[in-house]
């Protein structure tokens, strides 16, 4: 079980700290993927834009290599893999074929299918097994002996 | 990292719920990110993006939000190729004689009182047809393709990329008043 917990830790840290640096490196370009997905306030593009991809590679850091930080980075990644999968069948449904952006901001990279929500359910399972498993470890951590 | 959750986790979290200490550790790592993402954007070699823009402002935008079906290059492609859609250039005439997709009609959006009326004849209401202007940036085939839906036109898409896009594609240019 150890084997298999450092095992999804080690693939949502690299699947998110992997997904956060072409992002970070062209903002503009990953806010277009933003925008084209239709689902926020115009406004509010640029600012999740900024802020995701930096979220994402936080979070990827502080699951692979701060305990401490352990359950939150697991919440954290279980909350956006639920938003952006929401995301993605909100626009399947809606028929719209743009690219995923999950990781490239090239639009003219391959369209989402459903594809995307398999492997996104895989992660949300990793995820939350995770998050349940730091949980417990991180409550014991994080209370003062005595 | 570690210390500042020590910080907030060690004597605080004796003291407070699990489900609290954890929403705290959660707002630091979010704290952290946007702090490092404004961090980033003021240091970006190529210059800081606005925080807040309106996207509402672009025509993809304004595209999408009317409903409109956005073609890719490679649909300007097949359709120039194959015919498998007339293609309309809504830009200035004279740009259409400067060069021009080879098979498109012109339709000048800003003209185009003058040039749909024998346009019309030969197309039907179903025939599926992609409209182009000069790029991304501009709006005579978004314009002109909501007035053919008004027209009830019902195959129409648009070629957001424009003539630029395909030039910049290496595709081959018609000159002069023929098709």
């Amino acid at each position: 079980m150890k084997w298999f917990a450092l095992g999804c830790r080690l693939v949502l840290a690299a699947v998110f700290i992997g997904a956060a640096v072409l992002k970070i490196l062209h903002p503009h370009d990953f806010a277009l993927a933003v925008f084209r997905y239709q689902m926020l306030p115009y406004p509010w593009v640029n600012l999740a834009a900024l802020t995701l991809p930096w979220i994402e590679l936080l979070s990827g850091l502080a699951l692979l290599l701060v305990p401490r930080l352990r359950d939150a980075a697991a919440a954290i990644i279980l909350a956006l893999l639920l938003v952006f999968t929401t995301a993605i069948a909100v626009n399947l449904a809606r028929g719209v074929s743009i690219a995923c952006g999950c990781f490239s901001v090239d639009p003219a990279a391959e369209k989402m299918g459903y594809w995307n929500l398999v492997r996104n359910a895989a992660l949300i399972l990793m995820a939350a097994w995770t998050w349940r498993r730091a949980a417990r470890a991180g409550g014991r951590g994080v209370t003062a002996p005595g | 990292m570690t210390a500042g959750n020590d910080a907030l986790g060690g004597a605080a979290a004796a003291r407070v719920p699990g489900g609290a200490a954890l929403a705290g550790r959660v707002l630091l790592l979010l704290a952290a990110a946007v702090a490092c993402a404004g961090l980033a954007n003021v240091l970006r070699p190529r210059g800081a993006i606005r925080w807040v823009e309106d996207w509402g402002r672009y025509v993809e935008a304004r595209a999408m939000k009317a409903g409109i079906v956005l073609a890719p290059l490679s649909e300007a492609v097949r359709a120039a190729g194959a015919q498998t859609r007339v293609l309309l250039d809504a830009r200035p005439h004279h740009d259409y004689l400067a060069g021009h997709i080879p098979g498109a009609l012109s339709l000048p959006y800003d003209d185009i009182a003058s040039f749909f009326g024998p346009l019309q004849m030969k197309l039907t209401r179903a025939q599926p047809i992609l409209t182009y202007c000069s790029g991304a940036d501009c709006d005579e085939a978004l314009l002109l393709t909501q007035y053919l839906a008004r027209q009830q036109f019902t195959n129409v898409v648009l070629f957001l990329g424009g003539f630029a896009e395909w030039e910049r594609g290496g595709h081959p240019v018609a000159r002069g008043d023929a098709p």
